[in-house]
């Protein structure tokens, strides 16, 4: 374990995939509960089509995949309200779509190569000093936003109408997350890679919401099994040698599954 | 003594996939004495000795646009027109162009003959550093080293089954291919001779490429270490341990210099420099151009005495 004292690289690993890793777990119990768990895959797909059209433009790639993420994010959730359209459709339909893009922007700025894949696929190993910064801030503001509107999310996420009636402002609150979701997915895929934010702001919910029994417990929890994975899975990923992302995903998952069974029993 | 194994062999196996109308006693009926050649290369070294060789007599079309990754790179629907409409295709082989085999499936016509390059040279197995020589084996061909043109002595070999393809389907360009191919083995052996004399007082040093193994027959050539992050492929990542191992590794070995190649970026270069406190240089393996080199007209000549000034930079440095 001298390693993780001895290299830089693997303290900013563990720096920036904590910090991600708690703002996905905290949103995430907002998504489940909101049963949009496949948000992270289809922004991602769609992220892909904003990277590309950033390199086409040759400008800023990781803002361009940011605006196009919100935009997609809030057409989804425009999508389930106007048309009546399932959630996981919605998702499905601009998931599709923005992988579609992506392939044909990519060949006709023909430059389907290393520069697209290393704005897509980040890598927990190869993280920067401002990266880490970055994951701070990113991390900072999803935690303060939850903070300052916990009791109107709390109350939109489990009762919606009521919370309609009652004056809650849940249209722009809803925004508000999915905003979020998209910020913490187009930073997150960028720092520590597609597959560790996607699996982080779904498994460590999930785990939270199989123990708990209290909205703040559950989102309390998330971050807890969050925290734990990455911090045990890059270890394990060491001591295993065993690739990063995959290995902090699987220790996610054991830790769901041991908390599934606990609860069963 | 490559060279006679080659000729032998390229008589046997290069025309082989496509055999040039047999029947016919002009390799190609549909050619008139005069007419341009088509060659569609692969990749952007065999493009380049083809062009020198074909002189005004025929054109070259480089399969891979530029800033591509030969790994990763799909074909379009256009690229088999290119196949169909040339007279002869030159590729790499070894695996080096994994879409290539169903382009090839897609094509309507047939007539273009084929040349793989790396046929009957002096190979490297991808497990160790062992050298094996494909001779002995069929067309099988995983299992070894693609980067063949990082070794300028096989470049003459490669130089040579150009031209000898060329004048099979141009018999009355031979004399000028002839003449043109000595030409640029003369040039190839320069550069050959620049290398050796400057990397001489390195021979033994290790060179840490943060990118994938690329540059092993210019290891072999001149003596020197490669140790690379990645492994063959640019897409397989490193675990944490290897990377502390490289790490490790390369403080161990006094590097002041982390090279880093076009396809995988300069980030995890960046990462070990920072590590160890070096500095980082690009290594081009050369399979293609970005887009600003292409439209700057970059040679392979010019690419590879970039390379020497780096690895001057970068042996020098320790």
């Amino acid at each position: 374990m001298h390693a993780f004292f001895q290299y830089a690289f693997l303290q900013r690993a563990l720096g920036a995939g904590l910090c991600i890793a708690l703002a996905c777990a905290v949103l995430g119990v907002f998504l489940l509960l909101r049963k949009d768990a496949m948000i992270g895959h289809g922004l991602s797909h769609v992220a892909f089509a904003g990277i590309a059209l950033g390199l086409l433009l040759g400008q800023w790639p990781t803002a361009v995949a940011l605006v196009v993420s919100v935009a997609a994010a809030l057409g989804i959730m425009k999508l389930k309200e106007a048309a009546g359209i399932y959630g996981d459709t919605a998702i499905a339909i601009l998931s599709s779509l923005g992988l579609a893009l992506g392939v044909i922007l990519a060949s006709v700025s023909g430059r389907f190569n290393a520069a697209l894949l290393g704005y897509l696929f980040g890598d927990i190993l190869a993280i920067e000093p401002a990266e880490v910064v970055l994951s701070v801030v990113l991390a900072a503001a999803v935690l303060a936003v939850t903070l300052i509107f916990y009791h109107r999310f709390m109350y939109m996420t489990f009762d919606r109408d009521a919370a309609l009636a009652a004056g809650v402002p849940v249209r722009r609150l809803d925004a508000l997350i999915t905003v979020l979701t998209a910020l913490t997915i187009v930073l997150g895929m960028k720092i520590v890679g597609i597959l560790l934010v996607a699996a982080l702001l779904v498994i460590p919910a999930a785990a939270g919401l199989q123990t708990a029994s209290r909205f703040k417990a559950a989102v309390i929890g998330a971050g807890i099994v969050a925290a734990l994975s990455v911090i045990l899975g890059l270890g394990a990923a060491y001591v295993l040698d065993w690739p990063a992302s995959g290995t902090i995903v699987l220790v996610a998952f054991l830790i769901f599954g041991i908390l599934f069974i606990v609860r069963r029993k | 003594m490559n060279r006679l194994r080659f000729s032998s062999f390229l008589l046997i196996v290069s025309f082989s996939f496509f055999p040039v109308n047999a029947s016919a006693s002009s390799p190609s009926p549909t050619r008139a004495a005069g007419d341009k050649i088509k060659v569609v290369a692969t990749v952007f070294p065999l493009a380049e000795f083809a062009r020198e060789i074909i002189g005004d007599r025929g054109e070259i079309v480089l399969l891979l646009p530029p800033g591509i990754d030969v790994h990763t790179w799909q074909p379009r629907i256009s690229d088999i027109r290119k196949l169909e409409a040339a007279d002869l295709l030159v590729s790499i082989g070894l695996g080096l162009e994994p879409w290539l085999d169903s382009l090839i499936k897609g094509m309507a016509v047939k007539k273009t003959s084929r040349l793989e390059a790396a046929l009957g040279l002096d190979l490297i197995a991808t497990n160790g550093d062992e050298h094996t020589s494909a001779a002995g084996r069929s067309h099988g061909h995983e299992g070894f080293d693609p980067h063949v043109w990082l070794d300028f002595g096989q470049d003459e070999a490669i130089v040579d089954a150009l031209a000898c393809a060329l004048s099979r389907i141009a018999p009355d360009g031979a004399g000028l291919f002839s003449r043109n191919a000595d030409v640029l083995k003369e040039r190839l052996r320069a550069l050959d001779a620049s290398f050796r004399a400057d990397l001489e007082k390195f021979r033994g040093k290790e060179f840490f490429v943060a990118g994938h193994a690329a540059f092993a027959y210019l290891a072999r050539r001149y003596g020197i270490k490669q140790v690379a992050v990645y492994g063959l492929s640019p897409d397989a990542a490193p675990t944490p341990r290897e990377m502390v191992e490289i790490i490790s590794r390369a403080k161990a070995s006094g590097v002041k210099t982390v090279f880093y190649e076009p396809a995988a970026g300069d980030k995890m270069a960046r990462l070990i420099a920072a590590e160890i406190g070096a500095d980082v240089r690009i290594l081009f393996p050369g399979h293609n151009l970005n887009p600003e080199q292409t439209a700057r007209g970059v040679t392979f000549f010019r690419l590879m005495e970039e390379n020497l000034e780096n690895l001057k930079h970068g042996f020098a440095g320790n």
